[in-house]
């Protein structure tokens, strides 16, 4: 907006700029205000407003998670109640309060679709969360310091890789029974691995860029180095693998609910609700498209938004 | 007798080169420095002159610790540098900045000019409050000619003069008693070359920094410096005033390189006589037995391959580490 502004600005000053060392001090203090509101995110939340797909996606993301919180409030079935009148599925209809039609139990869809996507959305940005805190600070230690640190770190993600998920979650649920909690743990635990190997090639890149020596120069600690410079300049990759997690994750969950870890019925998910529709889809494919529409509008839109977040992080991209 | 500002005396990097094959990792020793020693007083201009490869970077990096050193001593400020443990190192580097090389690698791409420029002032003085910190930050932006309106831009929206320029205004932003250009210039165009050297010039003057210049151009040293320091292959060929230097140069080698430098001007360039070096530099990996530029050199005879030869003092502040100096200077 203030564009064109600052191009007559910028052709000012350049002229000022062949008389090197003018010491008139041209003080502006309204030119502060600007720097607080360029940091790297608050510059990036701009470059993704810019970005429409992005931007669009991210609404509907924040729309769908909304309608998923807060929609179950306004029906008049819940998620767990059988309409005893419906017993088997129903096409949808207005009159009866189903709107989405019932399930091969008589259960309201809509309803259904609205708790499942509540534990989808939570298990994805959780568990993905979970994997992109430990897998991002254990790679970039690993990459950045290098020697023994990296040897060791790098060995227990080996380990870890070896053991078979099927064997960690049948031991988890011997030791601590069925709990919803778990999943996220042994989601977390599969997906964090992957992302630290990631982190740890890229950080080692980094590590010999000349603009990492002069931080150090400029008397920088490690952790800043790692804060400052090498976890922004990592993002773009990071934020791609997250959108290619979540569904992973999704999708992931209705697996180990189907393995008894994870939601049991009558709660459900978006995964666990399509594996059921999917047996059903001959006689009603419409429990397998409705909620099937849902996951993959979102997972479409995750994918735009990571898309987007790649651009808008990198401040080359314009 | 005016004190130094850095002492470094005997400085000696190796480097590990691996050489085995798939299953066995075997490292082959080299030293990219050997026993240099050399001062830099206070706001005084060291060159330092040398073709590619041999060890000028690594003099420079070994100088702020960014690479370790094997043996030697770095004595900054009347201290012992080297023995120093991590954090006294921070105090240490607040008084010794420097400049990069390449001016777009060295800035962070996620990071504006502000934030790139106020780094120092964020480790070292934290009892800034921001608006203080953006007042030197514009001050310095403004001593290195840089509009302070481009406070806000990413280092890619400059071009190379502009973001070695941003690189100096890092470099003086705490006022530093010495700045290492490591080839400050090399990746910039002539005319950019010119304003980026009469730039410092012009800081050093005003701040009284002292320089260490490192260049392979030697025109660019011959106009900042005021001694200079001729490397090849790791080892000090001949350090002297600017003057001595290019007036009298006593090493072969010196020689060789100073009747490279063109001669502006087409009548005279066309009588100059060159004595071109034959091949190219000996890897530092093997280096050639006792001197190591003789086996590019015109006057080498059967001591130089037996014995490496002691640094002679020409004259005061001249020294020459070559076997015939000593012989055509008592003629």
């Amino acid at each position: 907006m203030a564009r064109p502004k600052d191009e007559v600005r910028l052709k000012m000053d350049y002229t000022k700029s062949f008389f090197p060392f003018n010491t008139k001090n041209s003080k502006s203090l309204d030119a502060l205000k600007d720097i607080e509101e360029r940091s790297l995110w608050t510059s990036a939340m701009q470059r993704l407003i810019q970005n429409k797909a992005a931007y669009i996606s991210a609404l509907l993301i924040l729309f769908l998670a909304f309608v998923c919180f807060v929609g179950p409030y306004f029906l008049s079935w819940s998620y767990d109640e059988i309409d005893w009148d419906l017993i088997e599925a129903t096409p949808p209809s207005i009159n009866n309060g189903h709107f989405l039609g019932t399930d091969s139990l008589g259960r309201d869809l809509l309803a259904r679709i609205l708790q499942g996507g509540q534990v989808s959305f939570q298990v994805g940005l959780l568990a993905t969360m979970v994997a992109v805190l430990i897998g991002v600070t254990v790679g970039s230690l690993a990459g950045f310091l290098g020697g023994w640190v990296d040897q060791v770190l790098m060995r227990i993600v080996d380990i870890l890789y070896v053991i078979p998920l099927m064997f960690f979650i049948i031991i988890l649920m011997v030791i601590f029974g069925r709990n919803f909690y778990l999943m996220f743990i042994a989601i977390g635990f599969v997906e964090w691995l992957t992302m630290s190997r990631i982190v740890r090639g890229q950080t080692m890149t980094l590590r010999h860029k000349e603009f990492i020596d002069s931080a150090r120069v400029s008397g920088s600690s490690n952790t800043r180095i790692i804060f400052k410079h090498i976890i922004p300049n990592i993002l773009g990759v990071v934020v791609v693998y997250v959108t290619l997690t979540i569904p992973q994750v999704i999708l992931l969950e209705s697996f180990l609910s189907f393995l008894g870890l994870g939601v049991q019925p009558p709660m459900t998910s978006w995964g666990a609700l399509i594996s059921e529709g999917a047996r059903e889809m001959e006689i009603t494919p419409r429990t397998l498209i409705i909620p099937a529409l849902f996951l993959s509008t979102a997972l479409f839109c995750f994918n735009f938004l990571g898309d987007g977040l790649r651009d808008a992080l990198d401040p080359r991209d314009r | 007798m005016r004190e130094n500002l850095l002492d470094v005396e005997n400085l000696t990097i190796k480097y590990k080169v691996k050489n085995g094959n798939l299953f066995f990792n075997r490292y082959r020793e080299f030293k990219a420095i050997d026993q240099v020693s050399f001062n830099i007083g206070p706001s005084e201009t060291l060159g330092l002159v040398g073709e590619s490869g041999c060890g000028k970077s690594s003099l420079a990096r070994a100088i702020v610790k960014l690479v370790g050193l094997d043996s030697g001593k770095v004595t900054w400020l009347g201290k012992d540098w080297t023995s120093s443990h991590a954090s006294t190192d921070r105090k240490f580097r607040e008084n010794l900045q420097l400049v990069f090389q390449d001016p777009l690698a060295s800035l962070n791409p996620r990071m504006t000019v502000s934030e790139i420029i106020s780094e120092p002032l964020e480790n070292y003085r934290k009892d800034l409050s921001v608006l203080e910190k953006i007042e030197l930050v514009k001050k310095s932006m403004e001593t290195v000619g840089l509009s302070t309106s481009m406070i806000n831009r990413y280092p890619h929206e400059f071009s190379g003069g502009q973001c070695q320029r941003i690189g100096i205004a890092r470099a003086i932003i705490l006022k530093p008693k010495l700045i290492i250009c490591d080839e400050p210039v090399s990746a910039l165009d002539v005319s950019i070359q010119a304003q980026v050297i009469n730039l410092l010039k012009d800081l050093q003057k005003r701040f009284s920094i002292a320089l260490l210049f490192i260049s392979h151009d030697l025109s660019v040293v011959k106009h900042i410096s005021d001694r200079v320091m001729v490397l090849y292959l790791g080892r000090i060929m001949e350090i002297a005033n600017v003057n001595d230097l290019f007036s009298n140069p006593s090493h072969p080698y010196s020689q060789a390189l100073l009747s490279a430098i063109p001669i502006p001007d087409p009548i005279r360039e066309k009588e100059r006589k060159r004595d071109n070096l034959v091949g190219d530099a000996p890897s530092p990996i093997f280096p050639p037995s006792g001197c190591v530029f003789r086996t590019r050199c015109k006057k080498s005879t059967n001591i130089c391959s037996i014995k490496e030869p002691r640094e002679k003092i020409v004259k005061l502040g001249h020294r020459v580490a070559c076997h015939h100096v000593s012989d055509e200077e008592s003629k």
